[in-house]
């Protein structure tokens, strides 16, 4: 079974710009990470972060959807990102497709809430985790589940 | 901390809408298999099934109170799944921020 991380933002800037933000590599840097990314489906490029990622890119439509492999020597996983126009402005939604999580990777602690609350599963079986409004700073989330918080 | 195995069955477990109520349930505190049922409209032998498998990833443990038994939430594994989740939680929801601020100011 794999895992999904997803990301809903609302951003107030047109379709276009977005993507370009997210395809060249100029840009590209100057939010995520120094890289040598073209919008090239098959291109290996490498994000300059610590540690280094090493991608490929796999789906390039303008201008909409960007998709590309991700290996941080820890875990492989699929990046995708759909953008789409709306009224004020563009969805993005950010979707991490992994395999199931490796036992060493366990780090940090949160709350055993984020995954009551936020899991939910799609037709294929696959499970989805929605990350909670509070992780985000100036975007509204979509989150299907918003269930109460208790704390266990 | 879990192994892989481990992880596969906490998955399978919480994979089910029927598990995930049952563990949201359990939540508020510890219950009977009659009481669990209830809520479902489903026989308590199938629901007995789903606690199977709940128990068998360590999600759910069963104490003994005279002659009932009464079935809890163990929380553990579910933290060592979130644990894993929370690092890149943490990374695209920040990137993601940056993005937006970046689209701010982008010429």
């Amino acid at each position: 079974m794999k895992l999904r991380l997803i990301w809903r933002r609302h951003y107030p800037h047109a379709t276009g710009r977005v993507w370009r933000a997210l395809t060249e590599r100029d840009l590209l840097a100057q939010w995520l990470l120094p890289n040598d990314f073209a919008p090239i489906v098959g291109h290996e490029f490498t994000f300059m972060g610590e540690p280094r990622i090493r991608c490929r890119v796999t789906r390039i439509d303008a201008p909409s959807h960007l998709e590309f492999t991700w290996d941080d020597g820890e875990v492989e996983s699929l990046i995708a990102f759909a953008l789409i126009e709306t009224t004020e402005g563009t969805r993005l939604d950010l979707t991490m497709t992994a395999e199931q999580p490796r036992a060493w990777l366990e780090e940090a602690l949160t709350r055993i809430d984020a995954v009551l609350d936020n899991l939910i599963q799609d037709q294929a079986g696959h499970l989805w985790l929605i990350s909670k409004k509070e992780d985000s700073c100036p975007s509204k989330v979509g989150s299907p589940t918003t269930g109460a918080s208790s704390r266990i | 901390m879990g192994n892989v195995a481990a992880h596969a069955d906490v998955f399978r477990a919480i994979a089910d809408p029927t598990r995930r109520a049952v563990l949201e349930r359990l939540r508020h505190g510890e219950l009977s298999v009659s009481e669990l049922a209830g809520p479902f409209r489903m026989s308590q032998p199938a629901i007995s099934q789903h606690l199977r498998v709940l128990r068998h990833a360590g999600l759910v443990r069963v104490d003994k109170v005279g002659r009932q038994r009464l079935y809890a939430l163990n929380p553990k594994p579910l933290r060592e799944v979130d644990r894993w989740i929370a690092h890149y939680r943490r990374f695209w929801t920040r990137k993601l921020e940056d993005l937006g601020k970046f689209l701010d100011e982008m010429e």
